[in-house]
């Protein structure tokens, strides 16, 4: 198969395999299908401007990609869709908000107490109902922004001048929300051998934007980041990122939705990774820091959907392997139901929870108190649904460098 | 028996033409058609309307037709007629010396050829080879065959034109030199029986010296096969012609969601000799990949072929020599009057030609209503309260194609059926968006056949000629209309077996690529799983 | 590099298989998979052999494997081998509280959507074509508002095939899903989902009540449930006590979604390492012996290494082999040597799909010796420690025979026998 054409509805012979995996067909019976909405309407749509009313159902999950045997790019032909529907139809305020995290947290940062307050006042308004009013799901608790942002945890930390140097890309979730994240990758990093840099002018690595379809956004944030990640690699540097959804935006989905229109997009996709995928590259080649100090407890792993549908495997789960007296298992449950901000929008919260189902009772019946994920939003989901403790993998690795010493 | 003025023989395009004219003149018209309709020419082109350009050098007399009729057929024809217009590309391989003389041609005939820098003719279309060294923008458009059939028919009607498919003409009889009925036989029940007329028309296209040899009279058609390749989407959404001498595979032309590939030029002894072979693929396609060079990476969907009715006076003259100018013969000069012939010419002009037939059929029946057929047309256009409506139904982008396919009558009728019985809107075939309701409204009515096979329902609704060929629709649109107790008492096996080896057929001559794959699938369902060829233990 | 033992490359029946047979025997396996297999297109059954020769006489396989051509791959594994494959297949699925029946010894014949009989070899209880042709009284199973299912369709042919003394008739079940009706539509995969659940086997159960009267057979289109286990057919036999059956549909099909989730458990609790979306493109060969397979994924290239490999990346629908325009076929990761009838036109499809000989493109594909290790065509290996199985072998016609997932199964069996002892 020509992987070059596979932006072609071509490829697709009908053989209903996305259909099966896709976890919004399995929850309602409104959406008509990826097979439907992705490829068919791919086709016939040049005689309609109006897209599927269903549409808006695809949670953009990825799962229908992960078992097409076609190549066909279904997720992202309902991306594209979805974002020509928003070139003749408004966008909502709360699909503002939602498409847009790092303006938020841009503004928090800069004005005093400003995630204190930004968090005070979501939990007010949600007991008055402003947050359902305004299309928000105020069943569950919206993300915290914390008090002090990533970039500026790591300006203040003295991280010891290596040879070794990578980049990360932190993404929206860990710079505003989970920073404490981001410095646990730091340290085990650094137990490496690996002094880490950043660049502050990264932007949005534009997923959200993608789902909410700010397509012409999502484009500049892009070739923003493209250009200023290719001079990282310019320079040597691999990029690193501990977000599931910014890794496959920035290794596969820029490539999938702009070919053409940016430059050095295949060739950038080499050098950046996946953080667990990097340090099991390094494994393998035995320059791994193996000096893992015991962590005595028993986690589930939970797999993210943007996770597997890179096609690197589960390496976090790899890694946590090698940690001694961890005890840890892959829930292998299906997708959380979340997707990204899909999961915070009134009109889909049942869905996503009814979609997550599924794991949240494997969770229980597990009867761990912590699940490990690597995607931000999973963990929200997890934490919501099964109302257990939730980690990032890296969080855990630190943990266990520090036991050592 | 059964009695009409004029019975005009042949259902393509030039037959529906005449019933059409005929009908609104006031004339009591029946149209005969052995099998379905549009089955024969008209139905297996590249459905091109020229603007012309193509003859504009060789025969500039059928450039001016062309390009005035094509006018005419955008004016009536709106609803079966795409408007995608035209580019004529000089590649190095084609002779500079031609395109002055082309350029000139065009201006003699009135036909608005102008030209554009070729950096824009690519981003129109970014398919384009950019080897191209000149482009001209013409006003070809793509015309739907099987709908312009049905149109002209819904058009007919509302003057009292009648029409009977599955009905084959196989005599003509006459009294005393004046044609007196015709004796026919149906092709489902074989049931023979005489239709009482004052004026036969042969309109049969290649089988037109069959028609009139039933009374020894000679026409000598001579069938020319042209292959055409169809593309699984739309590589260009402009015509585009090669712009030299005319010859082989140098015509794209999109049709909805797919491109059309054409064509080819071989004598042939009959015109249902139709099975391609891969041999002629290979010759379109490297024909083809000069004007897009990614050509070979696109899906072929199938591959068909149909035969041109080429009349010659003289016996020897075949091919691309032969006029595709069209002949009217008045047989009462061979001694039998009341019969007609109508041989060669292109579906461009169709309507002329039916006009100018019209006009002898009048003259001998004393008629003298003038010809209204370029005022008026064809049917009306969709209601927008009905596209809104249907939209509550329908996926959306399957509304639209689903109106202009129908027609407004029809289009109305389904979208009742659909608010009547919800179970109605499910859709049958996804890859064309056909649902029940529409295959429903379309068995229930045929008013033109005494039965009808899967085949059919697919040329009036597009079902199965999707991207999957069938594989889900065959069984579905079986089952469903087994559940309505329609088809009866058809073999449910057979009919379905019957329907994929039709699609087989078109796809067996291109079996690679993601072509192969579906026929995998095909096979799996039907052979594989379902065991379609039988078993019992 | 750190090297596993086995390395499947692909995850349809035949890779899982490879990979869970090799993970009992205590290997460690490596599956990287692409898409997931045909699972949602075939039935779910494991077809051993029906039509060895022509469409008109059937045999099971026991009685026909010595008249089989050499080149097939039953010829290839022998009666003994095939029997083992089996008996694996028939003890996995007993461990995985799915149990399968079946055996090479005869033909089980189970009821199609359009009223045909299919013979196949390993199937779960549920399909029975036998509880038919017991009953006085048959009662086919409708689901209001199903659009892939028409038991007045099944019921014409089932008059011809079983038999007009018996008494049919049609009861419909409403499954209470108004709200899919002409916008998602229903499938048989809804149906099945929706008797994954107690509530949805006990409506489904006191609907037909009314209707049904014991002791007699019921046709239920494959809808018993999306998981292995039988809960929604013993629920059925024991509410309605009456024989029960299910038959074949059109895709996506839920018994192979039961199938597929049987393995999917199963290799994972043997310990395979399941990779997704991870297309191999290529592999490192040095001196004839494969060292590793490239596969991309995540934008860049990983390599896997292990001691030894198996292919079973499937055939023309999965990409296992290409067909390129000019008719040559390639086997794209490996370039194995590829079979075929012939270079002519005309032999490579028969004018008939539904023809009473075999389709040369589908006897075309790869040549192995009776290891599954690939040969040119002079017997030669063409590889050391590679070996394939599965639809990209060449010899059968899976469709013609009916054979599919019985070569499938045997052959895997072997690739996985073979690659142990690297």
């Amino acid at each position: 198969m020509d992987e070059t054409k596979i932006n072609l509805p071509d490829c697709c012979i009908s053989c209903t395999a996305c259909i099966t995996a896709c976890p919004v067909t399995a929850a309602t019976h409104k959406f008509r299908g990826p097979k439907m909405v992705g490829p068919v309407q791919s086709r016939l749509h040049f005689a309609d401007d109006e897209m599927d009313s269903t549409l808006y159902l695809c949670s953009n999950c990825k799962n229908c990609d992960i078992a097409c045997p076609s190549s066909v790019p279904i997720s992202t032909m309902n991306m594209l869709a979805r974002a020509k529907y928003y070139e003749t139809h408004k966008h909502t305020q709360r699909d503002a908000i939602l498409g847009h995290p790092e303006k938020m947290g841009w503004l928090l940062e800069r004005m005093p107490l400003g995630a204190f307050f930004a968090n005070v006042g979501a939990s007010i308004g949600t007991s008055l109902g402003m947050v359902k009013a305004m299309g928000l799901a105020d069943e569950r608790p919206l993300p915290q922004f914390a008090s002090e942002t990533f970039g500026s945890m790591l300006k203040r930390k003295k991280q010891a001048v290596l040879d070794k140097k990578v980049v990360f890309f932190p993404g929206c979730v860990i710079n505003y929300n989970e920073p404490q994240v981001g410095m646990d990758f730091v340290e085990v990093m650094n137990q490496n051998g690996y002094e880490v840099l950043t660049e502050d002018d990264f932007v949005c690595c534009g997923s959200p934007l993608v789902t909410t379809g700010y397509m012409a956004e999502a484009k500049r944030n892009a070739t923003k980041n493209s250009h200023l990640i290719k001079q990282c690699i310019d320079k040597g540097y691999p990029i690193l990122t501990i977000c599931t959804s910014c890794s496959l935006m920035l290794v596969q989905e820029y490539h999938e939705l702009f070919q053409d229109e940016i430059p050095d997009l295949e060739e950038n996709a080499k050098h950046i990774f996946d953080a667990s995928e990097f340090l099991m590259d390094i494994a393998q080649q035995d320059q791994l820091n193996t000096n893992f100090g015991e962590v005595n407890h028993k986690f589930i792993y939970h797999a993210p959907c943007h996770l597997r549908a890179q096609g690197i495997g589960l390496p976090s789960l790899e890694l946590l392997r090698l940690v001694p007296g961890l005890q840890i298992d892959d829930i292998d449950a299906g997708c959380c139901g979340i997707s990204g901000n899909y999961g915070y929008k009134a009109e889909n919260y049942e869905r996503s929870m009814k979609i997550g189902k599924n794991l949240v009772n494997a969770v229980k019946e597990s009867c761990v108190d912590t699940v490990l994920t690597d995607c931000g939003t999973c963990r929200n989901q997890i934490s919501h649904g099964a109302q257990v403790k939730v980690k990032h993998p890296m969080t855990i690795l630190a943990e266990s460098y520090k036991n050592k010493q | 028996m059964e009695k009409a003025t004029v019975i005009v023989i042949g259902g393509g395009a030039t037959g529906v033409g005449i019933l059409r004219d005929l009908a609104m003149r006031g004339v009591d018209t029946m149209l005969l058609e052995m099998r379905d309709m549009v089955n024969g020419s008209s139905s297996r082109y590249h459905g091109l309307l020229h603007s012309g350009g193509r003859y504009a050098v060789k025969d500039s007399e059928a450039g001016r037709e062309c390009i005035e009729e094509n006018m005419i057929l955008r004016r009536i024809g709106k609803h079966c007629v795409e408007a995608t217009e035209g580019f004529f590309v000089r590649l190095p391989e084609d002779d500079p010396a031609y395109e002055k003389e082309w350029v000139e041609a065009c201006k003699k005939i009135n036909l608005p050829a102008i030209q554009l820098d070729p950096m824009e003719a690519w981003h129109l279309e970014p398919n384009l080879t950019h080897r191209a060294q000149a482009v001209y923008r013409v006003p070809d458009a793509a015309i739907d065959g099987f709908r312009m059939a049905w149109q002209n028919i819904d058009s007919a009607k509302r003057y009292g034109g009648r029409v009977k498919t599955y009905t084959e003409v196989i005599r003509v009889n006459s009294s005393n030199g004046q044609v007196t009925s015709v004796t026919v036989q149906d092709y489902f029940t074989k049931q023979k029986y005489d239709i009482e007329c004052d004026f036969v028309v042969n309109a049969a296209g290649p089988w037109a010296g069959k028609v009139a040899g039933f009374s020894n009279i000679p026409v000598n058609v001579q069938p020319d096969r042209g292959t055409l390749i169809a593309f699984n989407h739309r590589i260009t959404s402009r015509i585009v012609n090669r712009l030299h001498k005319s010859s082989d595979g140098d015509i794209f032309v999109p049709h909805g969601s797919i491109t059309i590939l054409g064509t080819t030029s071989r004598a042939v002894d009959s015109p249902e000799d139709t099975q391609v072979t891969t041999a002629e693929v290979e010759y379109l396609l490297r024909i083809g990949e000069l004007t897009f060079e990614d050509l070979r990476g696109f899906r072929i969907l199938r591959a068909f072929c149909g035969s041109r009715p080429l009349y010659t006076a003289d016996a020897d003259a075949k091919g691309r020599g032969v006029s595709r100018g069209f002949v009217i013969l008045d047989h009462e000069h061979d001694g039998l009057r009341g019969f007609a012939s109508i041989c060669g010419g292109k579906f461009t002009t169709y309507r002329l030609m039916a006009e100018k037939m019209a006009d002898l059929v009048c003259r001998y029946i004393n008629n003298t209503t003038v010809c209204r057929t370029a005022e008026e047309e064809l049917v009306p256009d969709i209601d927008a309260v009905d596209i809104k409506k249907a939209r509550k139904y329908f996926p959306s982008f399957g509304v639209k194609l689903a109106a202009s396919r129908l027609g407004q009558q029809k289009f109305k009728k389904v979208i009742q059926r659909m608010e009547a019985e919800p179970l109605k809107r499910e859709i049958v075939c996804e890859c064309e968006n056909v649902t029940m309701a529409e295959i429903e409204e379309m068995v229930t009515t045929t008013d033109t056949a005494s039965d009808y096979t899967l085949s059919d329902i697919r040329r009036k609704t597009r079902m199965g000629m999707g991207t999957c060929q069938g594989a889900f629709c065959t069984f579905r649109s079986m089952g469903m209309l087994a559940q309505n107790d329609l088809m009866k008492d058809h073999d449910a096996i057979a009919e379905m077996k019957d329907f994929l080896q039709a699609r087989y057929k078109g796809i067996s001559p291109v079996m690679w690529g993601n072509t192969i794959r579906e026929v995998e699938l095909m096979r799996g369902i039907y052979d594989g799983v379902l065991n379609i060829g039988g078993g019992i233990d | 590099m750190k090297a596993c033992d086995v390395v499947v490359i692909g995850g349809g029946i035949s890779g899982i298989l490879a990979a869970i047979a090799a993970a009992k025997k205590g290997k460690s396996v490596t599956m990287l998979r692409y898409g997931y297999g045909a699972f949602e297109i075939g039935g779910g059954l494991i077809d051993l052999m029906a039509y060895p020769n022509n469409k008109k006489e059937s045999s099971s396989l026991k009685n026909c494997i010595n008249t089989l051509p050499n080149d097939h791959p039953y010829s290839k594994l022998g009666l003994q081998r095939v029997e083992a494959a089996v008996e694996f297949l028939l003890e996995l699925t007993k461990e995985e509280g799915y149990a399968y029946e079946g055996s090479v010894d005869e033909l089980h014949w189970v009821p199609t959507a359009v009223g045909t009989m299919k013979p196949t070899g390993l199937y779960p209880k549920s399909f029975d074509a036998q509880v038919l042709k017991k009953a006085d009284t048959i009662y086919l199973v409708d689901f209001k508002g199903l659009k892939d299912y028409y038991a007045k369709l099944t019921e014409k042919m089932l008059n011809k095939t079983i038999g007009k003394d018996k008494k049919y008739e049609i009861v419909t079940v409403d499954p209470r899903m108004e709200d899919a009706i002409g916008g998602r539509d229903i499938m048989i995969m809804d149906i099945a989902r929706w008797l994954d659940t107690k509530e949805g086997q006990k409506d489904c159960a006191n609907q037909l009540q009314a209707f049904v009267k014991p002791g007699a057979a019921i046709v239920f289109p494959q809808v018993l449930g999306t998981m292995p286990s039988y809960d929604a057919y013993d629920k059925m036999k024991s509410e309605l006590q009456c024989d029960i059956t299910e038959a074949l549909c059109i895709p996506p099909s839920a018994a192979g979604m039961r199938l597929s989730r049987l393995l999917h458990n199963a290799a994972r609790k043997h310990g395979v390492k399941i990779i997704e979306k991870a297309r191999v493109n290529s592999a490192v060969i040095t001196d004839g012996v494969c060292g590793a397979v490239v596969v991309s994924g995540g934008g860049k290239e990983h390599t896997y290494a292990a001691k030894s490999f198996i292919l079973v990346t499937g055939g023309y629908y999965s990409g296992g082999l290409e067909v390129l325009d000019n008719n040559k076929i390639i086997e794209p990761i490996f370039n194995l040597p590829i079979k075929i009838m012939s270079q002519k036109e005309d032999e490579w499809a028969n004018v008939e799909l539904f023809s009473n000989q075999k389709q040369p493109f589908s006897l075309a594909g790869v040549m192995v010796n009776h290891e599954m290790c690939p040969v040119n065509e002079k017997g030669e290996k063409v590889l050391k420690n590679v070996f394939t199985a599965g639809r990209n072998l060449c010899g059968y016609d899976f469709c013609f025979e009916k054979s599919g997932n019985g070569v499938a199964l045997a052959s895997a069996y072997q690739a996985a026998a073979s690659a142990m002892e690297v």
